[in-house]
């Protein structure tokens, strides 16, 4: 297996993005797998930051805890991030030598060659290129897609520079041992989880987004308005969140598909909204996008803390469902899903994603759109005999739906408690009727549940289970388990709530233990899945604000299996 | 044409009896007969408190939400259906307390939406604590010592926004009230009616105190000038200026005033096209 890790530091505001975007869509153009990792700091310039990218020819949707290439593009950084350097690796630094370090001129090639500083970041890619045997003329095709929209000039520039720095690399480095050839065109594209969401959003016929920008979610609001012109979706900064569900809540009444996008501190001031919404059974999507709180917390890192949050926000009782794609991937097709469903039963959805998703770039297959199916859930106003009930009472509480102005029904929503017409009441018996008829809808939402399970888990010695974002992680170490005779399967769960447990996990005679994988403190899906009865085994927790490494799993899951030595004495966590 | 019987309903009101809101209520009937309205065209979106049970004693749509977020409902109803008449009724609670700060958004963005304001100067529905708009020194069941803050002037803070659309009216002058409102519907943009309407059980002042203080704007007052409407705005004491104090003119929201809820399907085209951007 040819896999490559690269981790491209610096300070914020150098362009360190860029070069990891750039060499993203290169080298899977060259054939390969590629994904990276955003990890920055909150502020506009300077720090430390970096983009951690694995080049593979093997699906990779995970980071190593070592890494094969080391480029820093300023000095102060270098030392900070020499510790994620494999023995063996190579360090490329800005006026730097020493052992295993090759002194590159960024700044000086960026001067020279291309007469600003600016252009440190193309030597910086011209370099990397350079040391992997990448083809010239993809990053050069690339640079040029990306830069003539600013000028041809500063294409030009970008080009001459990378070129110059990618020769200086050819002949300056040692040669790197696993050399990339070009593979076969895989016919897949990279973007970021929130670039997804957002084609996801398109497809699934939103045409209204509202959100007040929040790291990690803004991305979503971002492609939607640069896209707008061509999509004719509306698109608009809210004052604040709550102003951002209330629109969104409105739009939806009108009767256009609408979403919202934000993280724990947002979707706080939402909640009074999410209840609106139930209330009014007025279909919304928000993505929540968690990172690590409380309050400001860690506002640029990675969590998973919110799904307790997100199954228990709001007040009263209403039903929800509850999503959390995998990878880029997942996020299209599960942001379709988000809008048919909360159309369909006419509650909110909630789409939980985080840094480590929102952020990263992905190598994603094809999406089959002309498979997706947008339906339409409203009813005909011919079909509606005598006075239009929005709430009319029924068995699976599903009633009529027509959007104001269509016809003469005239479509009446209230907050508080209402009748069959949707006017105010505080007759007990409605109220009764009402809140069994909100709720009755969760049967059928269940029914909508999907859980894949994968064929012979009752043989195996261990079942991991995470969900969302730690799916492509857990995937790896199962593959690297199984490698080393651990019978060992994963289950990551994306479509979280209503909850779907597969009835291996409530065998009392089941051989497996499970073992929890989730980003918090508390094990909050481990909870879940114990309160409905599922026996856990032991949980393996991170919360220090970055995502698991590969490496990192594997060595925790080892303790867990009758091979580790220390398994003897082991005593797995029992919860906190 | 319609009649004001075509706005009528059946649904029991929860105002207390010889409440100034049916004053409000037949004012907005007539505006809506005027404007020769049809009930299914209108949507009133109103937020929590007395004044936001209105639209349920009208016959049109209806989204009465939370206490001050009836703007953005109203804001995106109308961003995504223009062809429909979008209004606001909320008290001075809800739209100048709870609902600030998106007030203060509505005079930038211009959302082509006529907000009601009834303002009594009380917190009624909760019984009889300050408002934003109580005078300095009013002794209330929970400012026992008087209030003591500034109150606001939602009119001089509208026309210092460059509000598209700024009014006063009175509860008990129905004729005058509803000539503003339909004013108000008519004008493109944000408009701010604020509406006096003296609160019969909690108000400091009651309908007569009111009664020699109201007067019209003069004939020849042109509500063009923004210092003038300043001035006026800024009155206080003896007399009580009502009328249209504002008007001017200026892009509303959205730019592109299509309705979103006709088109049904996002083109696939244009969904492949984007997707081979990330090729």
């Amino acid at each position: 297996m040819a896999k490559t890790s690269i981790i491209i530091c610096g300070q914020a505001g150098q362009g360190i993005q860029t070069v990891c975007n750039i060499l993203a869509k290169a080298i899977l153009r060259s054939g390969y797998y590629v994904f990276a990792w955003q990890d920055f700091q909150s502020r506009i310039r300077g720090g430390e930051s970096s983009s951690r990218l694995v080049l593979s020819d093997m699906p990779v949707e995970s980071l190593p805890e070592k890494y094969d290439i080391l480029v820093s593009l300023d000095k102060s950084n270098t030392s900070v991030y020499l510790p994620f350097l494999k023995k063996d690796g190579i360090a490329v630094a800005e006026d730097e030598t020493g052992e295993n370090i090759l002194a590159v001129p960024f700044q000086k090639t960026a001067v020279e060659i291309g007469g600003n500083k600016i252009y440190a970041n193309a030597s910086a890619i011209g370099t990397i290129a350079g040391i992997i045997n990448l083809g010239f003329e993809r990053i050069e095709t690339v640079l040029r897609e990306e830069f003539t929209r600013k000028s041809n000039e500063i294409a030009d520039k970008n080009v001459l520079v990378a070129k110059y720095s990618y020769d200086w690399a050819v002949k300056n480095s040692k040669k790197y041992p696993t050399e990339t050839k070009g593979l076969k065109n895989l016919n897949m594209k990279v973007m970021t989880g929130n670039e997804s969401l957002a084609l996801g959003a398109i497809a699934g016929g939103c045409k209204f987004m509202s959100a007040y920008p929040m790291t990690p979610s803004t991305g979503i609001i971002t492609y939607l308005s640069e896209t707008s012109h061509k999509t004719g979706i509306l698109t608009e900064q809210a004052e604040d969140e709550i102003s951002a569900i209330n629109m969104v809540i409105g739009a939806s009444y009108a009767g256009v598909r609408s979403l919202t996008a934000t993280s724990g501190g947002g979707f706080c001031l939402m909640v009074e909204g999410l209840s609106l919404a139930a209330m009014t059974e007025t279909p919304v999507v928000i993505v929540l996008g968690q990172r690590p709180g409380p309050a400001t917390g860690l506002p640029t890192r990675t969590e998973q803390g919110e799904l307790n949050f997100a199954l228990n926000a709001a007040h009263g009782e209403f039903p929800r469902f509850i999503f959390a794609p995998s990878n880029a991937y997942d996020a299209f097709n599960i942001m379709i899903k988000a809008f048919e469903m909360s159309q369909k039963y006419r509650v909110p959805v909630i789409i939980l994603t985080d840094q480590y998703l929102a952020d990263s770039y992905w190598t994603v297959k094809n999406f089959n759109i002309d498979k997706v199916e947008i339906k339409d859930y409203f009813s005909n106003p011919n079909d509606i005999a005598g006075e239009f009930k929005k709430y009319s009472i029924t068995d699976d509480g599903l009633s009529p739906r027509l959007k104001p102005g269509e016809s003469e029904n005239l479509v009446v929503d209230d907050s508080d408690e209402h009748d069959q017409y949707g006017h105010i009441t505080e007759n007990n018996t409605i109220r009764k009727l009402m809140v069994e008829k909100r709720w009755n809808k969760n049967c059928l939402m269940a029914e909508e549940m999907n859980v894949s399970v994968p064929d012979g888990i009752e043989d195996s010695e261990l079942v991991l289970v995470s969900w969302g974002s730690n799916g492509g992680i857990v995937s790896y170490a199962v593959d690297v388990l199984l490698e080393k005779g651990i019978r060992a399967k994963n289950i990551n769960y994306t479509e979280i709530w209503p909850l779907k447990i597969p009835k291996e996990f409530l065998d009392k005679n089941r051989k497996f233990k499970i073992v929890v994988i989730e980003n918090n403190f508390t094990g909050q899906f481990a909870r879940l899945l114990e309160s409905e009865g599922v026996k856990i085994y032991g949980k393996i927790l991170k919360y220090d604000g970055l995502p698991f490494t590969e490496d990192e799993v594997i060595e925790e899951v080892l303790k867990y299996t009758s091979v580790h030595p220390l398994n003897s004495s082991f005593t797995p966590i029992d919860g906190r | 044409m319609l009649k004001i019987d075509d706005f009528k309903n059946n649904v029991k009101s929860a105002w207390c009896p010889g409440c100034s809101n049916f004053g409000i209520l037949n004012a907005v009937k007539n505006s809506f007969v005027k404007l020769d309205a049809k009930p299914q065209d209108i949507v009133i979106v109103s937020g929590i408190g007395q004044a936001p049970k209105l639209p349920h004693y009208l016959n049109c749509n209806v989204f009465n939400g939370l206490h001050g977020r009836a703007l953005p409902v109203a804001t995106g109803i109308k961003a995504v259906n223009p062809e429909l008449t979008v209004l606001t009724v909320c008290g001075d609670g809800d739209f100048y307390g709870e609902g600030g700060n998106h007030l203060l958004h509505a005079f930038r963005r211009n959302p082509d939406i006529t907000s009601l304001i009834h303002n009594n100067q009380v917190y009624a529905l909760t019984k009889g604590q300050a408002s934003p708009t109580t005078d300095i020194g009013v002794k209330t069941k929970l400012q026992f010592d008087g209030v003591k803050e500034e109150p606001l002037n939602p009119l001089a803070l509208a026309i210092i926004m460059n509000c598209s659309f700024v009014a006063r009216g009175y509860a008990g002058d129905l004729e005058f009230l509803s000539e503003i409102i339909v004013a108000g519907i008519q004008h493109k943009g944000f408009a701010l009616i604020d509406i006096i309407q003296p609160c019969i059980t909690f108000g400091y002042h009651q309908g007569p105190w009111y009664k020699d203080k109201i007067y019209h704007l003069e004939k020849d007052y042109n509500p063009y000038d923004k210092e003038s409407a300043l001035k006026k705005a800024s009155e206080t004491g003896d007399k009580i200026p009502t009328g249209i104090f504002y008007i001017n003119k200026k892009p509303v929201f959205p730019e592109n005033e299509s309705n979103l809820t006709k088109i049904a399907k996002i083109d696939k085209d244009i969904i492949y096209g984007l997707l081979k951007l990330f090729e």
